[in-house]
């Protein structure tokens, strides 16, 4: 499109408004779409003309970097069973002109933190309906959607939270050690069903276990390492609480809770410059 | 001889193309040795049978192109094979014929291109070299700055019946994009979809034919179609008892008479019905049925059925 200047235009973050379902989410560092479609050449002996044909599913693949700045982890609920429609739209109030999917589902969710740092989530999507420009007819949930977009409100003020405000319970590390940094990393395999007649899945699935790693950076202070050869006889085992607070108001903006997490990795680290480091990684497989 | 790569070349099956991602021809000789009193080793192999030439197949099938699949109903439609002497079949420029349909294969899953097989057998000698297909021009793709629109590929140069070379038009081009596909197999029920889903379809036909020989006869007078068989498999998610053995399909899997369509995939968009390839279950029976249960994934049934012709 050539503006009122005569030059094109071009899209710009300013003119990029994400949308979850009929809810625009703030804090979207990035959003990054593989729309494959699913193309395989028919060749044969002999070929005059190799034509393109589709020979897989046609599934998108989504990656979604996001800063909590608004007191609310919008992805995390749909680390369950349900699925979720992203739009971007270059005006905030008009879904017309928007690059988006339908029928989309979390199969990687990760959450870090580290000193100085702002709460990130990055995620990790499987669309298993249209990728690309949604029209609005492309089902009832997005006609709905569409209708809602246009009178949406612009979101609040920023709630944000601070390295200070985050509290971990797992054994007693990390009240006699001090937490540099944290992640968590939740691996969600997500099946579409397919039959025979159908473009699109009948159904889609989730292959559990869940696998579900969370790694911890602390400095030392009372730590004793762990000898690899207590495993398996003496793993180390607990029960993990991470909260993350509003750093003004106290207000629970994360919340994750892991029974009968497994420390399966360690690493010592000490050098010239600095203290000494434990990075632990701990692991739970979520099953049904 | 010149070596000749695979889109030199062509594979035909009673004069039209077939979409073939292989190809192949074996002849057989049967032989015995003969051993004799007297002797520790055999003294001779002597001729045991006869010989055979079998053309093998797998290929892309066009819903209205495919002449494997009118062979297949001609086949089956047989009342009478007295007048049958099968067909011709040219790979790579050797020919074969009189060949009989020997097996005849076609599977559809989900999201894929429907995929098929055939094997053939003739009992009659082979004739032809291999060769590749004509060129209307030298050049037809130089390299990426002298492409030319006009070195499409000319006409089949084919062997005819009478031992002539003649040119036929190339067979494929008019179908190459009515495959059928897993997005459009659709299996109905007395006229209605299936609301329950199938998620893999597969169809088998075997043929027995026998070769009649007379003494003082190299090759056969006559070759006889025995008996046929038919087997449909079909993956579902629930696991179907049988109960004896002669377990119909009609009333205990099924309701009504099943029909199988596969579609040309442009359906999904254009409309354009351009046929189908379509198989029916009426009067078969259940022979096997087999539940599977693996990791990563969800509990399936495959129900095969049979009916002899």
């Amino acid at each position: 499109m050539i503006n009122e200047l005569g030059i094109l235009d071009r899209y710009r973050r300013e003119n990029q408004f994400v949308f979850l379902n009929s809810g625009q989410i703030p804090g979207i560092q990035s959003v990054g779409f593989e729309n494959d479609f699913g193309t395989s050449p028919v060749n044969y002996i002999g070929a005059n003309y190799i034509n393109l044909a589709p020979n897989r599913a046609q599934e998108g693949s989504i990656r979604i970097d996001r800063l909590i700045i608004d007191g609310t982890d919008h992805f995390k609920p749909f680390t369950g069973e349900s699925g979720f429609n992203l739009y971007i739209l270059k005006d905030q109030h008009n879904p017309t002109d928007n690059y988006g999917f339908t029928s989309g589902f979390v199969n990687n969710y990760s959450t870090r933190c580290a000193l100085g740092q702002i709460p990130r989530t990055e995620i990790g999507v499987i669309s298993f309906g249209n990728l690309g420009k949604v029209p609005s007819g492309e089902s009832n949930d997005t006609s709905g959607q569409f209708i809602n977009i246009q009178s949406s409100t612009t979101p609040g003020g920023p709630t944000i939270p601070g390295p200070g405000s985050v509290t971990i319970s797992l054994n007693n590390d990390f009240n006699l050690n001090r937490l540099l940094a944290y992640d968590i990393n939740v691996n969600i395999e997500r099946r579409g069903v397919y039959a025979l007649g159908a473009r699109y899945p009948i159904s889609i699935e989730t292959n559990y276990p869940i696998d579900i790693t969370a790694g911890f950076t602390f400095d030392l202070a009372d730590y004793s390492g762990y000898t690899i050869r207590d495993f398996p006889g003496n793993p180390k085992t607990g029960n993990l609480i991470l909260q993350v607070r509003s750093f003004r108001d106290n207000s629970l903006i994360q919340d994750f809770r892991f029974s009968g997490v497994t420390l399966v990795s360690e690493s010592y680290n000490t050098d010239v410059d600095g203290n000494v480091t434990v990075n632990a990684k701990y692991r739970k497989l979520n099953t049904r | 001889m010149p070596i000749i790569w695979a889109d030199r070349t062509f594979c035909l099956v009673n004069m039209s193309g077939v979409m073939a991602t292989n190809a192949s021809i074996s002849q057989s000789n049967a032989v015995e040795p003969a051993y004799v009193l007297g002797k520790y080793w055999a003294v001779n192999q002597v001729p045991q049978g006869p010989i055979k030439s079998t053309f093998s197949l797998s290929y892309y099938p066009t819903v209205s192109g495919d002449p494997n699949y009118h062979i297949l109903n001609t086949v089956r439609g047989l009342t009478d094979d007295v007048l049958y002497s099968g067909t011709r079949i040219v790979i790579a420029g050797v020919t074969g014929y009189n060949c009989y349909l020997r097996s005849y294969e076609i599977r559809s899953s989900p999201n894929n291109l429907v995929k098929s097989s055939v094997t053939y057998d003739t009992f009659t000698p082979l004739s032809g070299q291999i060769s590749p297909r004509a060129f209307s021009t030298t050049s037809d793709w130089g390299d990426l700055t002298t492409m030319t629109s006009s070195g499409d590929w000319e006409d089949l140069t084919v062997m005819t019946t009478s031992g002539d070379w003649g040119s036929i038009e190339d067979p494929v081009l008019e179908f190459f994009d009515r495959n059928p596909h897993g997005w459009t197999s659709y299996i109905s029920s007395s006229g209605n979809s299936l609301i329950a889903p199938t998620y893999d379809f597969s169809y088998k036909f075997d043929a027995d034919w026998k070769p009649t020989y007379l003494i003082g006869q190299k090759f056969p007078t006559q070759v006889n179609f025995m008996r046929g068989t038919e087997e449909m498999s079909f993956v579902r998610d629930n696991f179907t008892h049988i109960q004896f053995s002669g377990e119909e399909v009609t009333g205990t899997y099924i309701t009504g008479d099943w029909k199988i369509d596969l579609f040309n995939y442009q359906l999904i968009s254009t409309w354009n019905n351009s046929g189908a390839l379509t198989f029916d279950v009426s009067g078969a029976k259940i022979i096997n049925t087999k539940l599977v249960v693996d990791l990563d994934n969800f509990v399936r049934a495959a129900t095969t059925i049979r009916r002899y012709y």
